[in-house]
Parts: structure tokens; sequence; C-alpha cells
């Protein structure tokens, strides 16, 4: 989250900065518990793909810090492949969601307890090819699930951004199989023309006679292969003939935030809400990787030399 | 009850994929689940059925790949296997068979077999074209071979995996005999290179290369697999060396992501394209470990280029970018047409005759030989002390020329006498056999060389054009010839002084001699003017002269009586924002009026209709200054302006000019002849280029340094087609003289450079077709409609969607993209044929007026922004307008004849992201907004507003983030009736609006209605006269169906929810068109497009997949072709568009 002219025209953002989150995704979380009580009753939850951390504040302090009946602490494990600034009552692991060791130790983490809530908020960088992006999205949904198989209580939740695009229904009929319900929600902190919204699973119900397993260089493909989720197409004798039917579920819709919350489609006259005053990140952004490319061309270093 | 099917009929959108075939003139385009097949050597497209162009491979999956086998014998070069894949898709095709003689029923994807995890790559096995291996997302090779025919599917032999399984971005295969090198881009850890074990399933990691930081988005081998080349988000571009596994050469120059590579030239070079819409020309140096760019294409616009394919032994490159283009491009760079000739090459060629040279001489100019017919190549080219050489075909002769005429002989003699200040001006006046070479020096004397057709001297004749003046003149600094017919040229000279006239006079080129009868003095205007364009047209003797600071003046010759002195007519300063008038140039005359095209320098160009203003009173040299006077009719101009065409050029730089070029293009069985190019000439930073506007591509860029030095653009005089391959650049740099050829089209090569002309290269975020049908010739053979599309990318682009009436065959052609928006479009409307409103962030509202075939018998299509609505609040990027809706105002003088009713103006009403309501009236006689509501709605956007009409009152309903629908009653001003036409609801009578007139507010809401849970993100109005249906389309994945019942006086009577369906879609939708009063056109995100009948509810009708992604716009329009037929069609935006029709059984 940067310094940068978006200052102007998002409120969640500027609120954010002001309330010293370190993304505006932490008003989607805070709504989507407004709507579902997502947050109750757990003492274990696991944030995936955390960086740079705005889900685990939330966490820490709605879970955490509410801690007010002194049972026993609740537990917070947070997990990115990216370093994470440290988060008061948050384990933060950089680690490597598909790999067993993870799973192990968050378990250890838990006291071999398995989780409450699961949640991810992860997105890919977006390449423009629609098909290939929501490829990726439903990769990174289905890595945080299999992980979410081997951790989450029966009866447990888990939380994933998702983006409504083409296929969509397919992921719905996937989750279907492992939760009793499957809502698709959209915070109002998230903006309407933005295609992402939040799948709530609730009530996760173990395959009966499966037992999910992470193993190394195992594709998640293969990892569902056994449960009954996996995709109709499997890799068998034969490559099948394409199925223009695949199993398609449209999960219920469900808008969350008060509608007197703030519109993050709006456009608000700053003196409206807040004082115009540039606010310094919170946390400043992770350098990209082309960096060097950028650099480079300011220095003019990336200009076709002329004609010699 | 009426149900209507949809039938997809033409697709446009990203290439996803490009292959030639080896040793064929065969190339092959994926545009998303469909290919089309080109002949790249004369540029057409192989039609692979009676009705279409495409043919499906797949039935929903994009095409990311193509692969061809090895040919069955070298006899039979099509006689290949290709391989597809896309996603989780592979199909198995022969190219022969197949496709090209198969695919009578456009779909193919019958073939198409199903991988459980999507494709990164594939290739055929060495020795078996039915035997292919694929590469998954997740590092694992599939061995698969076909059963039976290509119909039975594919069958699994086996799989191999080298133990490292990330995710994939991108990956490729080097088949050498048995061995099978993998390479694997990953997402987080670099490159793995792998070789498929020959007994076992695993594979062995021959290297994991990792010099890269982030995603790998290419990695490909050489043909011997002893090189690899790779790309990623880091930006450049790593050669490998396979034998070490080390980084032997990394390239930097792209601005963004780089999607395909490939080596050719013996792996000397290598051909990238990118995401910031280049084509780049690697020259790959192994001594020296060298990766540097030769040379940069941009040839697509919008954003990305996903697909690169290259002709090893023709050494063409391909290229297919989102926005549907496919360029081909010469990768042979050292065949580059360019010659250099230096002072000192000129003296050392001169038949060993030594030539003494000043030490500062330089050269000055060059003149060519005839472009056109002659083929003759030979130069003149002059020095700054105005020694003269000619210099043969090929360059390889070179003659100092000495004339015998006394002026040169005088000053040849002593080499301290600078001829440079005497003889300045240099001009040509060509002929198909001969031309006249002009020598002007300040003190007004001049030399004709005549000139044979090998440039050869014939004749030198000698004239002081300052011997016709008689007033004291002080010096020619300027000396301009305007040739308009073979045996004149008109000749225009300058002087500094403000107070020197210009002179004018004809030039007798036959009999070599001034007429002086015809010399006229031109009094400057009565403002500071520098002469930088000028044209004349002889239809109404006007002479347009341009100067800085968009000053214009004009003389009317016609008008010259018993003096030879003549002032302006009239001249405009400062019309435009903008500098320099680069170019004038006369583009037709009309029957009462002039057409005329100007290009500035810093970018904007325009087409004005310059006529005679009946009610002026001819004074002199009226003055008429800054914008908003322009079109003033008042008796004290004697000339109007209207602005017929503006538009700004994409790119910055200095816009020096324009030529037009001619193209014709097929509309099913009929051919169409219509079609002007625009390509537009200047400089960006150090670079001259060449751009097609109409189709939006670089034609031709040279790195020349910039625009300070001497250039000269050569091209045909006649017509010119879209064979540019004479045109000839020339300019001067470090005393050289640089001789460029353009070779656009290398003759062996290819035809043509533009295969594809695509559309934009953004999502589409609106689509207006207009009402009324046009016919392109005569009898009705082909008919259209204006579409507009307005996209992220900030353009609009206005087209025609074309019917054929014959074979029903339709298609989109580009015509304009306008380029005055400077955020992403939000909402396209056309009033009427003639106006279309488009409305962005930054609170931009342009009025559009297109002159389609409107301007005398000017067939041409015209557009320009007509006015724009000054925004309320500055500086707020964000503020956007929503969604407007507007009410025709026609007055009524022609009551009885509701066709030729005019326009007086519109209602309009306005939304914005702020919450704002606002209500105008623009008069549009005057140009003028008058606000008449200014309201709000709550703190929150909001998305939609119809106006709705019933009996005599006027309604507004909004639909916002909130999911409400809310209605307001708007008052209807005194003296005007309503009208229900065909084109919907207008308002009739005489209508004033009272400047004083404070702006009123909304009052209560009529009915507010929650209807979906979040934002109504569409809405589409249905009037049944008893009542009116509002369709809605939500972000909750609903449609909802809402009616407005009325008493007798048109009062709101009730507002309910018909019917509600919650999972309409699974995915937000996005746009509702009407099909008929009870049938709409809805789409959605989740690529599906469905018609819903409200009969009774909400029923669906039809679904149908959608091949363009993140679909977000339509409409729809009826034709009628010359039987009767009415054919409804529709047209949905996204990243590409589509076009279907529908039927209604």
């Amino acid at each position: 989250m940067g310094k940068s002219s978006k200052d102007k025209r998002d409120l969640y953002y500027r609120k954010a900065k002001e309330e010293g989150w370190r993304a505006r995704s932490a008003f989607k979380l805070l709504q989507l518990n407004e709507q579902f009580q997502l947050f109750k009753g757990v003492r274990r939850v696991v944030d995936l793909c955390a960086a740079p951390g705005s889900w685990s504040q939330v966490l820490s302090r709605e879970i955490y810090e509410k801690n007010v009946d002194g049972e026993s602490e609740p537990k917070i494990v947070a997990v990115d492949l990216q370093p994470m600034s440290p988060i008061k009552g948050v384990t933060t692991l950089q680690a490597d969601i598909t790999h067993p060791k993870t799973l192990s130790k968050i378990l250890d983490i838990f006291g071999g307890e398995p989780a409450d809530f699961i949640c991810s908020d992860g997105a890919p960088d977006v390449t423009g090819l629609h098909d290939l992006d929501e490829y990726i999205q439903a990769q990174l949904i289905l890595s945080a699930l299999q992980l979410t198989t081997c951790l989450l209580k029966p009866g447990g939740t888990f939380v994933a951004k998702i983006f409504r695009g083409r296929d969509i229904d397919l992921m719905y009929a996937q989750l279907g199989y492992l939760f009793e319900n499957v809502i698709c929600a959209k915070p109002r902190a998230s903006r309407g023309t933005s295609l992402e919204a939040f799948i709530v699973c609730r009530n996760y119900t173990p395959i009966p006679g499966w037992t999910p397993q992470l193993k190394l260089n195992q594709s998640t493909e293969e990892f569902f292969e056994d449960a009954s989720i996996a995709r109709k197409n499997k890799l068998g004798d034969k490559l099948e003939n394409y199925l223009p039917t695949e199993e398609r579920h449209i999960a219920p819709f469900v808008a969350c935030g008060d509608l007197s919350s703030y519109d993050s489609d709006a456009t608000y006259s700053l003196d409206h809400s807040v004082a115009r005053v540039s606010l310094d990140p919170v946390q400043s952004p992770t350098a990209p990787p082309y960096k060097k490319a950028i650099e480079m061309k300011r220095k003019g270093q990336l200009k076709q030399k002329a004609y010699k | 009850m009426v149900s209507s099917s949809l039938v997809p009929h033409t697709h446009y959108g990203p290439v996803t994929a490009l292959k030639f075939i080896p040793n064929t003139e065969f190339l092959i385009a994926g545009y998303g689940p469909f290919i089309k097949i080109f002949n790249y050597k004369t540029g057409d497209s192989i039609p692979l059925s009676k009705t279409h162009e495409d043919v499906k491979i797949f039935e929903k999956n994009k095409i990311h790949g193509i692969v061809i086998s090895k040919p069955h014998s070298s006899s039979e070069p099509t006689n290949v296997n290709v391989l597809f894949y896309g996603g989780r898709s592979v199909s198995v095709l022969n190219f022969q068979t197949d496709i090209l003689h198969g695919s009578s029923n456009n779909r193919l994807s019958v073939h198409e077999t199903a991988c459980n995890d999507w494709v990164i790559s594939g290739d055929f096995h060495y020795a078996d074209p039915k035997s292919i291996y694929l590469l998954t997302a997740h590092n694992i090779v599939i061995d698969a071979s076909i059963v039976g025919d290509n119909l039975g599917g594919l069958q699994v032999n086996g799989s191999y995996n080298c133990n490292e399984k990330s995710i994939l971005y991108s990956g490729s295969f080097t088949v050498l005999n048995d061995e099978v090198y993998v390479f694997s881009g990953t997402v987080m850890s670099g490159i793995y290179v792998w070789k498929l074990g020959r007994a076992t399933t695993s594979g062995e990691v021959l290297h994991h290369l990792t010099g890269h930081e982030g995603s790998i988005f290419g990695i490909k081998s050489n043909d011997d697999a002893t090189l690899a080349v790779s790309c990623s988000d880091d930006r450049s571009i790593k050669i490998w060396d396979l034998k070490t596994g080390n980084n032997i050469a990394t390239g930097w120059g792209h601005g963004a992501r780089i999607w395909y590579l490939e080596f050719f030239n013996l792996s000397t070079q290598v051909m990238s394209c990118s995401e910031d819409l280049t084509i780049r020309i690697w020259d790959f140096d192994i001594e020296n470990g060298e990766l540097e760019c030769k040379k940069v294409i941009e040839g697509h616009s919008g954003k990305n280029v996903w697909a690169g394919a290259v002709n090893q032994q023709q050494l063409i490159g391909a290229s297919g970018g989102n926005d549907g283009k496919i360029r081909l491009i010469d990768l042979d760079t050292t065949g580059d047409d360019t010659h250099e000739l230096s002072v000192e090459y000129l003296t050392s060629l001169n038949y060993g005759k030594s030539v003494n040279f000043a030490k500062n001489e330089t050269i000055k100019t060059v003149i060519s030989g005839s472009p056109e017919g002659s083929n003759n190549d030979d130069l003149l080219i002059i020095t700054s002390y105005c020694k003269i050489f000619h210099v043969s075909q090929n360059y390889s002769q070179v003659k100092l020329l000495n004339f015998s005429h006394e002026l040169l002989q005088q000053k040849t003699i002593t080499e301290t006498m600078h001829f440079v200040n005497n003889f300045f001006a240099v001009s040509h006046i060509e002929n198909d056999e001969w031309s006249i070479m002009v020598l002007t020096a300040s003190s007004g004397y001049q030399l004709f060389v005549t000139l044979d057709g090998s440039l050869n001297v014939k004749d030198v004749t000698e004239f002081s054009i300052l011997d016709l003046v008689d007033s004291p003149f002080s010096k020619i600094t300027g000396v301009f010839p305007i040739s308009k017919t073979p045996n004149f040229t008109y000749f225009l000279f300058e002087s500094p002084n403000p107070n020197d006239p210009f002179i004018f006079i004809k030039y007798d080129v036959i009999k070599l001699q001034y007429l002086t009868e015809s010399l006229t003095l031109l009094e400057k205007p009565k403002t500071r003017f520098t002469l930088t364009a000028y044209d004349y047209d002889e239809t109404y003797g006007y002479l347009i002269l341009g100067s800085r600071f968009v000053t214009m003046t004009v003389y009317d010759l016609h008008s010259k009586t018993t003096t030879n002195v003549l002032s302006p007519l009239q001249t405009w300063k400062k019309f435009l924002p903008g500098d320099t008038i680069s170019q004038i140039k006369v583009v037709k005359a009309l029957t009462e009026s002039l057409l005329v095209w100007i290009s500035l320098r810093d970018g904007t160009y325009l087409t004005l209709e310059i006529s005679r203003n009946l009610n002026s009173g001819d004074q002199e040299d009226v003055i008429i200054q800054g914008f908003e006077n322009l079109s003033l009719t008042n008796q004290t101009s004697n000339l109007k302006i209207d602005i017929c065409q503006q538009n700004r050029v994409s790119k910055g730089g200095f816009l020096e000019g324009c030529i037009e070029t001619k193209s014709s293009f097929q509309v099913g069985d009929r051919y169409i002849d219509d079609s002007t190019n625009i390509l537009l000439y200047g400089f960006k930073s150090d670079y001259f280029y060449l751009y097609n506007e109409t189709k939006g591509y670089e034609v031709w860029t040279e790195l020349c340094g910039g625009s300070h030095r001497m250039w000269k653009l050569v091209y045909p005089k006649k017509q010119i087609t879209d064979d540019l391959n004479q045109f000839r650049f020339y300019y001067v740099k470090a005393s050289m003289l640089v001789i460029k050829n353009m070779v656009i089209l290398p003759a062996h090569k290819f035809a043509k450079d533009l295969l594809v002309e695509g559309t934009h290269g953004r999502e589409i975020r609106d689509i207006a077709i207009s009402t009324t049908a046009k016919s392109v010739n005569n009898d009705n053979s082909v008919i259209y409609k204006l579409l507009a599309t307005g996209s992220e990318d900030n353009t609009i682009k206005i087209s025609k969607l074309l019917l054929n009436t014959n074979d029903h065959a339709c298609q989109i052609k580009n015509y304009w993209t306008q380029r005055l928006h400077v955020s992403g479009l939000q909402s396209l409307k056309f009033l009427n044929d003639q106006y279309l409103i488009s409305s962005a962030a930054r609170e931009e509202f342009f009025i559009w007026k297109i002159n389609d075939g409107t301007l005398g018998d000017d067939s041409k299509l015209y557009v320009h922004c007509y006015d724009t609505l000054v925004p309320s609040v500055a500086g707020n990027p964000d503020l956007r307008i929503m969604d407007f809706d507007y009410l025709p105002i026609y007055d009524n003088n022609n009551n009885n004849n509701t066709v030729e009713r005019s326009l007086q103006g519109f209602f309009l009403c306005l939304v914005y992201s702020n919450s704002f309501i606002k209500v105008f009236y623009y008069d549009l006689v005057n140009k003028k907004f008058h606000l008449m509501v200014d309201d709000y709605y709550k703190d929150i956007c909001i998305l939609t507003i119809k106006f709705v009409v019933h009996s005599q009152k006027i309604h507004m309903v909004i639909g916002a983030t909130d999911g409400f629908l809310t209605v307001y009653d708007v008052p209807v001003p005194a003296g005007l009736q309503m009208q229900n036409g065909n084109d919907g609801a207008a308002l009739v009578g005489e209508y004033h609006h009272s400047d004083g007139a404070a702006a009123a507010k909304l009052g209560r809401p009529v009915i507010t209605q929650q209807i979906h849970q979040n934002g109504i993100k569409t809405m589409c109005v249905s009037n049944r006269s008893e009542s009116i249906d509002i369709v809605t389309g939500g972000d909750d994945n609903a449609l909802g169906l809402f009616t407005l019942t009325f008493d007798n006086n048109g009062t709101i009577t009730s507002g309910t929810i018909k019917a509600f369906s919650e999972d309409a879609a699974s995915s937000t939708i996005t746009s509702i068109s009407p099909v008929s009063t009870s049938q709409f056109l809805v789409t959605s995100v989740d690529q599906v497009v469905r018609i819903w009948n409200t009969v009774d509810g909400l029923h669906l009708v039809d679904a149908k997949y959608v091949t363009i992604a993140d679909t977000g716009s339509s409409d729809t329009t009826t034709f009628e072709d010359v039987a009767g037929n009415k054919i409804a069609v529709g047209a949905i935006g996204g990243v590409g568009l589509s076009v279907w029709k529908i039927n209604n059984d």
C-alpha cells in the first residue's frame, strides 16, 4: 500500500491508513465477520497468503485482543512466502502452503488440535489473459483448500477470495462436496467494478473414508483425485472427450456490510470525512521483480540506440 | 410465446496463438477458441466454410499454442498434423484433410479432448505425428497418442515428472530424435530444464536456472537445444548456455511483461513480443555475450501482444495482439534499403576529379527522380554552397553538375562566396517525363533548370521575380510552389517584413515563364504571421495560409479586381488550443464549400468545411479570435468554418502531415471500395514515424535523431493504394544524406503488413448502434448502421456494422478512433444518426457530431466533438459520470411530418459516482447546457439512469450500489408535447430556457424499492403501453422485473417487483438490451449470453457461451433485407467484440 494519488479516491484506502491497517482489505474481513459471525468461538485460526498482513491484523484485534473470557489464549498463524512484519498474537510463518512441513508446523503451534477457521485473501498477479488468471486463482484456492482439508475441524469455516469469472460455478460445485453451506459474499469494501468476491464455506464435512495427505511434489489435481471432488475429466487411460456439461452450481450471493457503511464505488469529497493530508503507508510495498527495469528506464538506459 | 435463439456470428478478439506451417504459405492464427488461416504471401484469409473465415477448434477454451508435426513427405508440406492446446483442451487435426477441407460445418470442436490439468505446452513425437507430449501446469509431461483416426480421441501412454511440481507459467519442448527436453518456467522458482527418461516415468533435471526475478513467462531453446532464451516478470531477456547452464547474455528494453520469445537466423537473433505493445528484434552476439535490441516495432494498440511466430525459412515474423491485429514483420534486418551519402563520398566518386569543398559545406537538400512509373532512382543533391551533384541509380556514379549559367559560373570561381546566401531554396516541379528544378535567391533571382527523366540538365533560364513588383520589397526568405495541374504551378513568395505582402503568381511550366497578369500582392493579416503551411483551391480561388498559434488566413483570388493587391478575406487567430499549423491540404471542393485538412504540429488534426457567409458584407480582413466564435455566422464574418473531423494522434511528438491511401474490403460476397486509410507522419522523440490512423498501427519508423534536421518524405502523387513501397524518406544527419527506401512490403515475402485490423486492445465498456440503416452501394446489397464502442483504453471507435442483405454476412469496419477522453469510458449512446454522447471519469461528458455522407457530395464519415460539459468539480479524477439518458426535443414547425422535424435540443439526465443527479436542457443550436435539476441521491455511487415517459409525464429511474430502484417525477416544461415514435419517446414543441432560472430539486421520490442486494448494474426499459417494465441486472447475479403502472394522466399508481431470478447468472450481470418489448439479451461476466422473456415473469429462453472475456456491454438492432426479412443482431463487448444473430422462431 503505497503513497499515491489513490489517496484522493478511495475512502476505505484512507480509512485503512488512518486506522493503521496494512491494506484496505481489512475492512472486507470485518464486513464478512459482521455478516457471518466468522470469529465467534474461534480459538485456532490460519491466515493463508497473509502478507502484508491486514487480515492477520483483523484476526489479532478481533480474536486475540478481544479474548476477554480468559480461556486459553487463541492461536493465530499467518503463512506467506513473503516476509511479514510481526503482529501481536500472530505467529508468522514464511512458508509454502503446499509443503507438508508447513502443515506440521501449524499443527505444532496448535498443539495438535485442528483449526476452527481458515482464511485466504491471496490473489496472483493478473496477466490479462482471463482464462489463465482464473486458472491460477483456482489453483491458489485449491492449494489453500488442500491444506484446509488436512487442518480444519469438522464444522469449521473456510473463507477465500475468488474472482467471479467464467467457470466459477465449477468451483462452487467442487466446494459443495466439502462444506454444507457455500456462499458467495461481496463486502461493500470490495469495489463493484471488481470481479472480486469471497467464498464463505461453512460446516466442513470431511469426505467419509478419505484421509487427505499433503505430499511433496503432488499436484492439487492428484491430491483431490481420491476425493470425489476432483474434476470429472481425470487423467485416465484416455483423454476424455470434452464434457460441456460439467457439474456447475451457482452459490447463493450475499452482499455484506451495512448499507450505511462507505461505498467503495462512490466518490467522496475529502472534507466530507477526513482532513486532506497525505498519509504515509503503514508498510512499504515490497519491491516488484521489475524494479531494475524501471530504474534503467528512469536513467534512460532502455532507449534504443540511435542509428549508427 | 415468441422465443428467440442466439446464433454466434462473428468474433473479434485477442490473438492467442500464431504458427507458420513450414514450407507453405500458410499462417494459422488462434482467436480464442477459433482459428483463421491466412496466406501470408498474399495477405488473404482462407475461407474455411461457405459463410465463415474462422472455424471453432475448442468449445470454450482459448487456443494458447499451435504445433505443427513434420510432414508425411517433403513434397506434401500441408499434409501435417496440427496440435492445438489451450486451458485443459487438446486437439490434433490434419491440416489438409480436417482444417482446409473438412470444416464446412464451422465446428471442429468435436475433436476436442480434455486434459486433467492446464496444458502449458505440447509437441509431437520425433517420428510419429500421431504421438504427442503435453506439459501440464504442475510440471508433468503426458505422453499420449491418437486412437485410430483423429476422431478417436487421445490415449495416454504414460506420464513423466522430474520431482519438481511447481506451478508453471510457461514451458516448451525440444524434441531431438528420441531425446525430449522439457523447459519449465515456474511461478516462483526459476526455470527447470529436464529430459524425459527413456525407460522410466521420471525425468532428469539437467539445469535449474535461477537468474531471473519473478515468474517465468517464457522459455524456449534453439533447434539443437544448445541455447535457451527466457523472460520473466523482471522484464529482461536472458540467454542460457545449455551445456553449462550459465546465463551468457541479458537484454533489457521492454517496458512491461514479455509474452513471446523465439530464436531465428541460426540462433543469432531473437524476436520478442510484449505487454508494452512492441515487437523487438534482438541481435545475439555469442562471442561477446551481448543481446542488443536492433529494432522496435510498435505494431499494436491497447495493451499486450500475446502471440508471435517466426517463419524460419523466409525470415518473417508475425505478431498477434490483444487488439486482434496480426502484423507481419520482415525479420531480415540486413537487407534494409538504406543508403548514406557524405560530402566526401560525393567527391570521391566524381569521376576522379576532385571538388573543393568549403570547411562547413554540407548537404542541404535532395531532389529525387520521379517516383512514379519510371523507376528512376537518380538523385540531385544540393550542398549548402549550392554545388549540385547528380547521383545515378544504385548510388554508384556521381557527377558534379556544371550549368553554363553565368550566375552560377561567377560564384563557383571563388569558394569564399556563399551561395547559400543567394540561392536558399530549391523547389522541384515534377512531371511524368521531366521536371524543373527552381533555385531561388533572396534577391528574387530564380534559375529554372529543366531536367529530363534521368535528371540530366536540358535547359536553364533565369528570372527575377522582384522585377514584377513595383513597390520596395526587402527580400525573399520563403518560396513555396503549389502544383495543381501539370501545365501550371503557383509560386508564393514570403518576406520577413510584415509590411511586405506575399507574392502569388502562376508559372507556365510548358512555356517556362511567369504569367505576369496573374501576379497578386497579398497583404499580410493584421497579426503576426509566419507562413508554416499553405494550399490553394482553384475551384473557389481560396488560398489558405497557416501560421503559428493556430492562425489561418484565407485570400479569395477570384475576387481580384483591377488592382493586383488583395487583402485577406478572413483570418482566424488561435481558433483551437495548440501551436503551429504544420499542414493545410484541400481535400475536396463541394458545391458550396471547401473541405480542408489541417494538421497541427502538437498532434491535433482536423477537417474543416469552409464556406461563404451569405450574410456578410464582404469586409476586409476580418480577424476572428478564439474557438468560441469559430462558426459564427454573423454579419461581420466573410467565411464560416465548420469542424467536421477533429482528433489527436495516439502518440506525442510532432505531427507533420497526413496522406490518404485507398483499399477495399469484403462483406460476404460483396466488395466495398470506400475504405480510406489516413496515414499520419511526424516525429516522436528521436524518430520519424508513419502511422496508419484508420487501422491503428505504426507502419514504419526511422531513428533519425529528431525533427530538427533536413528531411523529406517522397511518395507517389497519384492515388495511393495500400502498397507503400514507393515511399522514400530522406534526412541529413551528421552531414550525411540518409536515403531510406521504405520496404514496408518486401516483394517476395508478403503483400500486406497487417492481416487483420482488429478492435480495441482493452475491454470494451459500452456499445451503441445507431437507428437508421443506410446503404453502402446504391442497390442496397450491403447496408449498415453506425456502431460506436467505448473502451478502457480511453478511446471511442466509430465503425460501421455492415450487413450483406444477400448472404446476411455481417462485419464491423472501423473508421475513426477518437482520443479526446483521458479516462476509461463509462457510457455511450446514439441520440440519432448524427449525435453520439459519451461519458467517463473526470466528469468527461462529450457530445459528438457525426457527418456520415451529409456533407454535400462528400460521402466520407467524419466525427468531431461538438460540445463538452464543463466539469462541476475541479480536479477530482475519480468523479465519474456513471450513466446518462436523453429525451430529444423537436421543434413543431413540421408537426404533420415527423420525418422532417428538426432537433432543437434534448433533456439530459446524468448520474455521478458522488451520488449527484443532474438534469440539463441542451440547446443544440446555441451549444448551451442549462442546468434544470441539481440534486443528489445518497452518499453512494449511482450506477444507472433512465428517463421513463408515459402519457404526458416524464419520470426518472435510477439504480445505485445499494440495490435500490428509485423513481422521481420530472416536471414537463410548458409548451412541450410527448410523442412516441419508432425510435423511442420524444418531446415536440417550442422550448425556451430562461437563463436566470435556478436549478430545481427533485423532491421526494415517487417510488423507492430495493430489488438487488447490491449494485444495480444495468437497466432496460420497455414501454408496454398500459405499463412500463424495467428489467434490472445486479452484481448479485440476479435479474429483476419491476413494473410501473399509471393512471390516465401518466401519474404512477404502483411499482411492483413482478419477478426476481436470484441465480440468473453465476456472476455479475453487466448489460441488458432489448430484442422486443418482452425479450431481452442479457450479458454477464460468466461469459454466458442469455435471452429472457418477461411475459408473466422472467423466463430463460436461450443461453449460449460467449467467446470473449470480461463480457461487459451489449446493444441490439434490427436490419431489414431487400425482401423485407428482419434480421436481429446483437453486439457484445468485452475483451473483444462478438456479433450474434437473434432468430425469432
